[in-house]
């Protein structure tokens, strides 16, 4: 009871800690709870003895995550958690390994495009009884886009913690220059504006596209054209419709606004071309915001952000995100979710996102993104957080998609070159897949 | 054989190497082809050095300053900001989100801990090594060539194909990590510092550049030793080892750097903060789209150091221990 | 000379045979002294290599439970893999770009360096620099000096008019390898100029003198003595440089990801086709099989070098 009137208040998590610290000092062993009646539910119960748990990410030596871990263990004095580090850029590499072996974490923090790879080969915990207990995770109040990427045929493997969007970031001053008023906001207009902004004499270009992400940032075009990428009942892919080729043939066509010399690079290294004025537009995550203003200085004030153009279909984008994750070899997988539901509180959440100094990430909880106050210090994060209904996220129920995206991903980029025209392109990437799709 | 004239009256016990290996005189007089030679290496070390120079100089500025051209080659704001992030002795928290919240006792703990591995290993793999090259190069024995050729063909064996069968041995290890005898129930060598060290121990390429280098020991030296009756133990020890100093030296070198550099070992076996390594740790500041550059930058400074400086120290020795062509002449 | 012929004509008098009778005694002792080392290397190096060979005839997809037995079809469908096959060719590139460079780039630097100059200790530290950065941060700097714009690379070469338009570099499928063979090149000299040196230094003086006697000029006893001299050397450097670069994976995987896409990505090397199949696609059974077929390639080529290596060296 206590817990759910602080909750509603959104009172500080430290208070909500102290009062639960008081109450298990009281009352040992959390009794209460077990004896809620059956219309409550069953609450989990934290373990009576000491308890590690252990939780694979790289962001264990963030100060926020330490000092939540903290507040868990004072709330829970049973249970600690115990932080394993590994590189981001391993991370999958080394959990395969440890579940391979046996000995995977309790729960980790992964990229939510682990998730499927993860829960599609058995190695996650379905959360769906201790969400149905849980009196913090609301299914319902989660973005759809994100929702959508922590379930696995319907059950929830996952809980979204973090989230960005795809957005457009635009040079005002060259937008200025070329007597363009704003940024675009249909097809047509980016069509347009692009061509206005590119002067490859001058090195100057309208927009950048990179081979190696190339189905990644072709996505959202793909759904704005009405397209999709996977059909689960028929078990075939979908990216070779005439939506798709629409999409396709408009994206690659904005190549030759592109500079050449960025095509096989990517979009971390192409932010310099933008901070150098010689793109004038880039499509990227909020991450994109917070690095112009951390290391590229010299341009505050002279960019902004925007959702990306609508496409025939309407809007929509792509999104990315992080999420919390229990494996099934954990010994201990109801102290396990204990911690990841603790995170997934909106006041833990928030304080993850918007409210950390350096963070350009968003809480994927509609309750949270439709509160105004938390975006006043960060203005840029605004548009995004309103585009994040717009977020797509296709829900493949495939353990070969990574496959079969790595391989979109290869005919898009030759196509980028020039190797070959963007129908082509979708043609054979529909057969590669269809032949990895019939190889088991 | 001009490299045996000190053999005669080599002390029993001496660890001094008494082969010398025959250095180049020459007089020095001037020539324009020095000239040549001085202007060559000197362009051609700048070459060398400017990548290292660039780091050394993106770690010396904040972070926005960092890529621009022209290239700056002295930083216009210098700071140490960076190094004292690293090295957790800042004030300023400038991404409080970013990995740069390590603290100093992590630091150094990472350092201990690849110093005391690449130690542990290059003193396991002197040992092991000298006396599996030994035999190799002074023994026979039946299937001698067969284990020899064995151990170098599994240096051509792709690293990443037997990571996870490797993996399900270390964690089946009998009687470790909480592992029964028949190596169930626990996490075995997973996560502890026996799994960096004792596969590490033995390593063909060291085995063969120690083989290499003893068989210049002259047989006759060994032969006489045996006559006088010393055991093969003795042998090895009083004569084999001490002679061999250079070439150890070397492999010690190679070892040391090689094991103070391995990433993919730690990264893959250890979980925990306390077991942490130099490069792994340095690797969790590269997050996708939100890598600490300057941090990362003045880390790796600081982790390369010591090995420029132990090349600095024992060069010399470095040159002298490799012998690739036996010692005709 | 003199002590030397005395114990020679000492152990002579005192019997070879016994010595020779005394180690054929204790031969025990050769498998003693190696028992560690071996059960080390069966445990940690030929168990490993036995258990993923058994690995690739399943398929083996490293969560799922179920492993089934597939026979030889991963090796089959080897055969008509494109993506494969291009690798073996991407990576040959890489290899007969790498080696002579390195090999002649070590061996210059360390014949200039082979002589009483100032300042030898520092020379060879900048040039051995390289190989003591972590090849993590070498690859992202690397990335960094072919950025086309904002590189150093381009800017000097720009600066000094060896190219009038600026290089795509590691964007372009022309220009990706031969920028990843510099950044090797680069990083593996150092090694090659030490172990140069030290062969350089074997080489006895008088043979230099008694050709200068003769009136040989410098390129002449390079080319009569130096060169073949250090045959065994450069024999040993081809073998440990061909396993490396049949190896390459670090640099690849942080500057290009094997591309600029194009059929099969133009740096897309085998090592770096292994990890792609093992650890993004799970197939660690096709992954092993792949491996099995790179061990095996690389074993031909290196076992001929090896006994060539060996005979010229223990002649």
């Amino acid at each position: 009871m206590v817990r759910k009137m602080l909750l509603s208040t959104r009172v500080a998590v430290l208070s909500v800690a102290l009062a639960t610290f008081a109450v298990a000092c009281g009352v040992s062993n959390d009794t209460g709870n077990n004896n809620s009646g059956p219309s409550a539910g069953q609450t989990v119960a934290p373990p009576k003895t000491d308890t590690t748990i252990t939780f694979a990410s790289w962001v264990g030596n963030t100060k926020t995550m330490q000092d939540l871990a903290a507040a868990f263990h004072k709330e829970y004095p049973t249970i600690t958690v115990q932080f394993q580090n590994v590189p981001a850029e391993q991370a999958n590499e080394k959990l395969l390994t440890q579940v391979a072996g046996g000995t995977a974490p309790d729960t980790a923090f992964m990229d939510m495009s682990g998730v499927t790879d993860f829960a599609s080969r058995g190695a996650l915990v379905d959360l769906s009884k201790y969400i149905a207990q849980s009196k913090y995770v609301d299914t319902s109040d989660y973005v759809d886009a994100w929702a959508v990427g922590a379930q696995y045929q319907g059950k929830w493997y996952a809980l979204p913690f973090d989230g960005e969007t795809t957005g457009l970031f635009y040079r005002t001053d060259m937008f200025k220059a070329a007597g363009i008023d704003g940024p675009p906001a249909t097809w047509d207009e980016f069509q347009a504006d692009v061509q206005k902004l590119t002067d490859p004499a001058k090195k100057q270009y309208g927009f950048i596209e990179f081979a190696p992400e190339s189905a990644y940032y072709w996505y959202p075009f793909l759904w704005q054209a009405g397209g999709d990428l996977y059909n689960n009942d028929t078990g075939k892919v979908m990216f070779d419709s005439p939506q798709a080729k629409q999409a396709a043939n408009f994206y690659i066509g904005l190549a030759k606004y592109s500079p050449p010399d960025y095509y096989n690079s990517n979009s971390w290294d192409g932010r310099v071309a933008f901070a150098e004025g010689k793109v004038a537009m880039y499509e990227a995550g909020s991450w994109f915001a917070g690095e112009m203003q951390t290391s590229f200085p010299k341009i505050d004030g002279k960019w902004d952000s925007a959702p990306m153009p609508e496409g025939p279909a309407g809007c929509a984008t792509t999104i990315a995100g992080d999420d919390l994750v229990v494996f099934s070899q954990s010994k201990n997988p109801d102290a396990a979710w204990l911690w990841i539901e603790f995170l997934s509180r909106p006041e833990n959440m928030l304080k993850w996102n918007v409210l950390e100094k350096g963070s350009t990430l968003l809480p994927p909880r509609q309750s949270l993104l439709s509160d105004p106050a938390i975006f006043e210090k960060k203005p840029v994060l605004k548009g995004f957080a309103d585009n994040m209904k717009c977020g797509v996220t296709s829900n493949i129920q495939t353990p070969k998609w990574s496959q079969i995206e790595e391989d979109l991903n290869q005919q898009l980029g030759s196509a980028i070159y020039g190797d070959m025209t963007p129908s082509q392109a979708l043609d054979k990437a529909a057969a590669d897949a269809a032949d990895i799709l019939n190889k088991s | 054989m001009q490299t045996t004239e000190e053999i005669g009256h080599l002390p029993p016990g001496s660890a001094a190497p008494a082969i010398k290996i025959p250095r180049r005189r020459r007089q020095i007089r001037f020539k324009p082809g020095r000239l040549v030679r001085y202007a060559i290496l000197i362009g051609g070390a700048l070459i060398f050095v400017a990548p290292f120079a660039y780091m050394l100089t993106s770690s010396l500025q904040p972070a926005g300053r960092m890529f621009q051209n022209p290239p700056q080659w002295i930083p216009t704001h210098p700071t140490l900001e960076n190094f004292k992030t690293f090295l957790g002795l800042s004030s300023v928290q400038a991404h409080e989100n970013s990995q740069a919240n390590v603290g100093t006792t992590t630091i150094v703990r990472w350092f201990l801990n690849s110093t005391f591995v690449a130690t542990t290993v290059t003193l396991g793999q002197l040992f092991f090594g000298s006396l599996a090259a030994y035999c190799y190069a002074k023994r026979t024995f039946p299937l001698r060539n067969f284990l020899f050729f064995l151990g170098l063909a599994t240096m051509m064996v792709p690293g990443q194909v037997t990571i996870i069968p490797t993996y399900i041995i270390m964690k089946h290890m009998p009687l470790f990590g909480g592992n029964n005898i028949a190596g169930i129930g626990g996490h075995g060598w997973i996560d502890s510092y026996w799994v960096l060290i004792v596969p590490a121990l033995v390593s063909p390429f060291s085995v063969f550049l120690l083989r290499q280098y003893m068989r210049s020991i002259p047989d006759e030296l060994i032969d006489a030793a045996r006559v006088d009756g010393a055991g093969e133990f003795k042998i090895y020890r009083k004569i084999v080892l001490p002679l061999s100093a250079p070439a150890l030296a070397a492999v010690a070198i190679f070892t040391f750097q090689f094991f103070w550099e391995d990433f993919y070992g730690p990264l893959i076996y250890i979980s925990s903060n306390s077991l942490t390594t130099l490069p792994l740790g340095l690797a969790l500041y590269v997050v996708k789209n939100r890598t600490a550059w300057s941090v990362l930058m003045s880390g790796s400074v600081v982790a390369t150091l010591p090995m420029i400086l132990v090349f600095l120290i024992f060069q010399r020795k470095f040159v002298q221990g490799i012998s690739l062509q036996g010692l005709k002449g | 000379m003199g002590q030397a012929e005395a114990v020679r004509v000492e152990v002579a008098k005192r019997g070879y045979l016994r010595a020779k009778l005394h180690e054929a005694r204790n031969e025990w002792t050769a498998y003693l002294f190696l028992s560690p080392g071996l059960i080390l290397f069966f445990a940690f190096f030929v168990y490993p290599l036995i258990f993923s060979f058994w690995i690739s005839f399943h398929e083996w997809d490293i969560l799922q439970p179920a492993k089934p037995f597939v026979g030889l079809q991963n090796y089959r469908d080897m055969l008509h893999d494109q993506g494969f096959i291009s690798s073996i060719w991407h990576t040959l590139y890489f290899t007969i770009g790498t080696i002579p460079l390195e090999l002649a780039l070590g061996l210059l630097v360390a014949v200039l360096l082979n002589a009483q100059i100032r300042g030898l200790g520092l020379f060879r530290t900048m040039y051995y620099l390289p190989v003591v950065t972590p090849l993590v941060v070498a690859s992202i700097i690397w990335k960094w000096v072919y950025n086309t714009d904002y590189g150093l690379a381009n800017y000097y070469l720009l600066k000094t008019h060896l190219i009038s338009q600026p290089l795509l570099w590691l964007s372009s499928n022309k220009t990706a390898m031969p920028a990843v063979i510099l950044m090797t090149v680069w990083k593996g000299v150092g090694f090659y100029m030490i172990v140069y040196l030290a062969g350089l230094q074997a080489i006895p003086a008088q043979l230099y003198e008694a050709a200068e006697v003769d009136g040989a000029s410098g390129l002449k006893r390079f080319w009569k003595i130096t060169l073949p001299l250090l045959a065994p050397t450069t024999l040993f450097l081809l073998i440990i440089s061909f396993i490396g670069s049949f190896q390459v994976f670090t640099q690849i995987f942080i500057m290009t990801q094997g591309g600029p896409p194009g059929p099969g990505g133009a740096t897309t090397t085998i090592m770096y086709y292994i990890y792609r199949s093992a650890f993004q696609f799970f197939e660690m059974g096709y992954a092993a099989a792949l491996a099995y077929a790179l061990f095996a390639m690389l074993l031909v080529f290196s076992i001929f070098q090896f006994r060539y290596y060996m005979r010229q060296a223990e002649a």
